[in-house]
């Protein structure tokens, strides 16, 4: 059994649990914050794109485009070290905040487009039927298009949910201890990157099938059992 | 509000569709007329002869080109005019029902007094109970309106409408889509508002209906009102002979 124990020794990996508890804990509510910050947007982004007022069409699209077109690297990167230093806060953003905003406004881009195709399915009779009962505009969103937007979206956005999650491992390139952080720091310090990558990699595994199992759980809730 | 005053005032209305590449189509040209409190207005015409387009007009779903329409006193054809609210007092009832998909039978008549009349969900789950019974489907209101048949659908639709306590109910071909088994129950139903008092705008081609509740019929063609009497005579004796081809066609 040398062999396994000088492929995968499990006593490091017991011995540094505390590091990877932290780092998966603290990948779970990053990535969790930016998913809240990424839907909101989204939906935001999704109803100026399809506004009539080309102001805000225009700017919800330059936006999408903005984000498309470069790399998440580069955009944490710009987020944190150009935006970081303005007096946006009154003080300097900190590298998990700076990171949480780039992640939610990287997928939020991704997820507005998926949110807009989802409210463009919507039938039209829907929002006649809310607007004979007196609906304002925002309560119909609300409470008949976005529910069963949202709902028949759920798998791409389950999709863009899994990516956002394994990109949040790019955060912590500005710094930010979180899973992939951890598997780092096992590695810098013991030189045994199986025990470091391969943990963190089982670990992002776990976490996706959890999620899939919460997705399906919100389409039934949601959808109703007409859909 | 002076209540000897017509609920439904049309004058002179008129719309236009403009679609590039095709001749426009005038789906409404200078009508007008007078719904009275209590009065069943059946409105029936060939496809094509805008009358979809003048029910929807009076409740603001299409709006016109020019012309007025004012419903219990409040102008909807003004450029200030607060659609919403006014839609509260004019339901509609669709022929493919447009009930909330996502929503339960009881969900889909308590979701407009909730949000929309600031009702407390006690009391707008006492209303809907209430209706659900009346329109005789209290047992189905747990369910979704996908596992209705067409016929219990349109009166779940005709409940949420009447959750909204409305001055007016318009009907845009509300007997259409439903298997012929069902349409009875339906009919009965708008026959028993009828009845009951409520000012009504039905479009449709149930002949049997227009006869029994309607207290006035208007027959429309290209848009505007060919022929306008009290419907048994206007079965019996229509004046025009575009009146009677089209009689003749649907009897």
């Amino acid at each position: 059994m040398d062999w396994l124990a000088g492929f995968y020794n499990y006593r490091i990996v017991i011995q540094y649990l505390p590091e990877f508890g932290y780092g998966l804990w603290a990948t779970i509510w990053i990535s969790a914050i930016s998913m809240v910050l990424a839907l909101s947007l989204g939906t935001v982004v999704a109803i100026m794109r399809m506004s009539p007022n080309p102001f805000l069409w225009r700017i919800a699209a330059g936006y999408v485009q903005a984000i498309r077109s470069t790399p998440l690297l580069v955009q944490i990167y710009v987020i944190y070290f150009a935006l970081g230093p303005l007096p946006l806060l009154g003080r300097r953003l900190d590298e998990l905040e700076g990171g949480i905003l780039a992640l939610g406004l990287n997928a939020g881009a991704f997820m507005s487009e998926i949110i807009r195709a989802g409210i463009e399915s919507v039938e039209k009779g829907q929002i006649e039927g809310a607007q004979s009962v007196g609906m304002t505009y925002l309560q119909r969103m609300r409470y008949v298009v976005l529910p069963q937007a949202i709902a028949r979206v759920i798998p791409p956005l389950l999709g863009q949910t899994a990516v956002l999650i394994k990109d949040s491992s790019l955060v912590s390139f500005i710094g930010v201890f979180e899973l992939f952080g951890a598997g780092l720091f096992v590695y810098s310090e013991r030189l045994k990157p199986n025990e470091g990558y391969l943990t963190v990699a089982a670990c992002y595994l776990v976490i996706y099938f959890v999620m899939m199992h919460l997705a399906n759980f919100a389409q039934r809730r949601l959808g109703g059992a007409g859909q | 509000m002076n209540s000897t005053q017509p609920v439904i005032v049309v004058e002179d209305i008129s719309k236009t569709f403009r679609l590039p590449g095709a001749e426009p189509v005038h789906a409404l040209r200078h009508l007008t007329n007078h719904v009275e409190r209590g009065e069943v207005l059946v409105v029936i015409g060939p496809s094509g002869s805008g009358k979809s387009t003048f029910l929807r007009a009076l409740n603001g779903l299409q709006p016109v080109d020019s012309g007025t329409i004012t419903i219990d006193g409040v102008e909807l054809t003004a450029p200030k005019a607060n659609m919403d609210k006014l839609r509260q007092k004019v339901g509609m009832v669709f022929q493919h029902f447009n009930l909330f998909q996502h929503k339960t039978i009881l969900e889909n008549i308590t979701l407009a007094q909730t949000v929309v009349l600031k009702r407390s969900k006690a009391e707008a789950d006492e209303v809907g109970r209430k209706l659900l019974e009346r329109v005789g489907i209290a047992e189905k209101a747990d369910r979704y309106p996908s596992q209705l048949s067409g016929g219990q659908q349109q009166r779940v639709a005709i409940a949420r409408s009447l959750a909204m306590n409305p001055a007016v109910m318009l009907f845009d071909e509300a007997t259409s889509a439903l298997d012929p088994e069902t349409v009875g129950g339906v009919l009965e139903l708008m026959g028993e508002l009828a009845a009951e008092g409520m000012t009504m705008v039905v479009v449709t081609h149930e002949m049997g209906f227009a006869r029994e509740a309607g207290d006035r019929m208007i027959f429309m063609d290209e848009g505007a009102i060919i022929e306008e009497g009290e419907p048994t005579e206007m079965f019996n004796n229509p004046r025009h002979e575009r009146t009677r081809e089209f009689l003749s066609q649907i009897i």
